[in-house]
């Protein structure tokens, strides 16, 4: 049993920005296919956003025993917010049984190699943990990093985020205000992941942009997803992702105890964008909701790409505006 | 006779997730005591969502807590949180829902993030 060749689609491919080809393997029990990745081409949280979207949407058609050739020779620079969610990707489809293939060009071959890509860290399986992760505390990054949340992992995971929490805070040279407000971003993100996703794992990625003072910040899961996880709790009258993305950034918990829970999304939004001025970005489900200082909406997407879990991307300035106030925000 | 806890041998310098309290619980079922002093030093942070569920664990226990070497971040997230318990800002914010029928429509409202 073999695959059909299809190095005819392999060279329509390179003339065309985004196809997906299909071949017939011989006994037609599986399908391959071929999905490039588009540069973003800049560091807009869009662009990256827009290219994620793209690979969304074919790659909803795979199925298990598929075979998918992912295409990274367009990429010239990898940003969080589009190679988090693709390592994650990759992670579900190899667990359905999805066969993934990656080829990716010379110029991003030493930097996906670097942060891991697209297995990840996993302080799981890696011995001696700690000192693999210290080994970045020069760079301006950290690795794509998987963060335990099943149950029993608790410990790993508080050492695992205290380490590279630290190790984040060496390299930006942060100090004051910034310490708490990037350890509250990470901390509220991570534990609704572990409330909530009902995953075996999290996701996060790090990048910080020196010259553009600002760093960008990726968590992720493949879990429930907001509405998902409102109905695992019975939460009744939310019944769209529109509804989901409204009602947790209001703060509606999926817990009883509604007077202390929630919090976490909308001081978080409010404390990264009214006080910091930066990018708040969240996706779940087929519909996103972004907040930044010149617009708040959510958007529905009529196509195939949804993102089945949450994933959230952070803009996050390097320095605290003149009179912002970190406690202000806390509730 | 009050019975000091020291955090820091339970839980590394940054708590970040709700259930590490079960730590804390694990370590308190085994003393025979109703009165603690939890002592903050080396904790150089605590999530909201742990601070919640430590006010809770308290609340629902019988023991008598008093906090000790809290730094000014844990000092701020606990005061903040207890304040928070019994009163909740329940004002709706109500946000703009946008569709895109054409794929262009939504990448040009991408290019403007």
């Amino acid at each position: 049993m073999g695959l059909y060749h299809i190095s005819q689609a392999n060279a329509d491919l390179s003339t065309s920005k985004h196809q997906l080809f299909r071949a017939f393997c011989f006994n037609l029990c599986y399908m391959k296919y071929e999905i490039g990745i588009s540069n973003p081409g800049s560091d807009d949280m869009g662009a990256s956003f827009r290219s994620l979207l793209e690979v969304l949407e074919q790659v909803g058609e795979v199925q298990p025993q598929d075979v998918l050739l992912l295409d990274l020779h367009r990429l010239s620079f990898v940003h969080p917010f589009l190679i988090l969610p693709i390592c994650s990707l990759i992670s579900k489809l190899r667990q359905s049984n999805v066969t993934v293939e990656i080829t990716h060009g010379a110029g991003t071959k030493s930097y996906l190699e670097t942060i891991l890509f697209p297995e990840g860290f996993n302080a799981m399986t890696t011995g001696d943990w700690g000192r693999q992760l210290f080994n970045f505390q020069n760079k301006t990054y950290l690795p794509i990093c998987q963060i335990p949340v099943a149950g029993g992992t608790t410990e790993v995971r508080e050492q695992l985020l205290t380490t590279f929490e630290n190790i984040l805070l060496h390299q930006l040279k942060l100090t004051g205000q910034m310490i708490s407000v990037v350890k509250y971003l990470i901390s509220e993100a991570m534990d609704n992941i572990v409330d909530h996703a009902k995953v075996s794992n999290g996701w996060i990625m790090v990048q910080n942009y020196p010259t553009k003072r600002f760093l960008d910040i990726c968590i992720l899961d493949t879990g429930l997803g907001l509405l998902g996880s409102y109905k695992a709790f019975d939460v009744t009258g939310i019944n769209t992702d529109i509804e989901a993305l409204e009602q947790a950034i209001n703060g509606k918990s999926t817990k009883q105890i509604t007077e202390t829970r929630g919090y976490g999304i909308d001081t978080s939004r409010r404390m990264l964008v009214d006080g910091l001025k930066g990018k708040y970005f969240l996706f779940s489900g087929s519909a996103f909701y972004i907040y930044t200082n010149e617009l708040e909406q959510i958007t529905p997407l009529s196509r195939n790409g949804r993102w089945n879990g949450t994933m959230l991307a952070l803009r996050i300035p390097n320095a605290a505006p003149v009179g912002f106030n970190y406690t202000a925000y806390l509730e | 006779m009050k019975r000091v806890i020291n955090i820091q041998e339970l839980l590394p310098s940054t708590i970040a997730s709700r259930d590490a309290i079960e730590a804390l619980k694990n370590r308190l079922n085994v003393i025979d005591c109703s009165s603690f002093v939890f002592n903050f030093s080396g904790i150089d942070f605590i999530s909201r969502a742990f601070a919640d569920e430590l006010l809770h664990y308290i609340k629902n226990s019988n023991f008598l807590v008093e906090f000790e070497s809290t730094n000014k971040n844990v000092t701020e997230i606990l005061e903040a949180v207890s304040k928070n318990r019994s009163k909740r800002n329940n004002s709706f914010h109500k946000i703009a829902v946008t569709h895109f029928q054409r794929k262009e429509e939504l990448n040009n409202f991408l290019s403007l993030i």
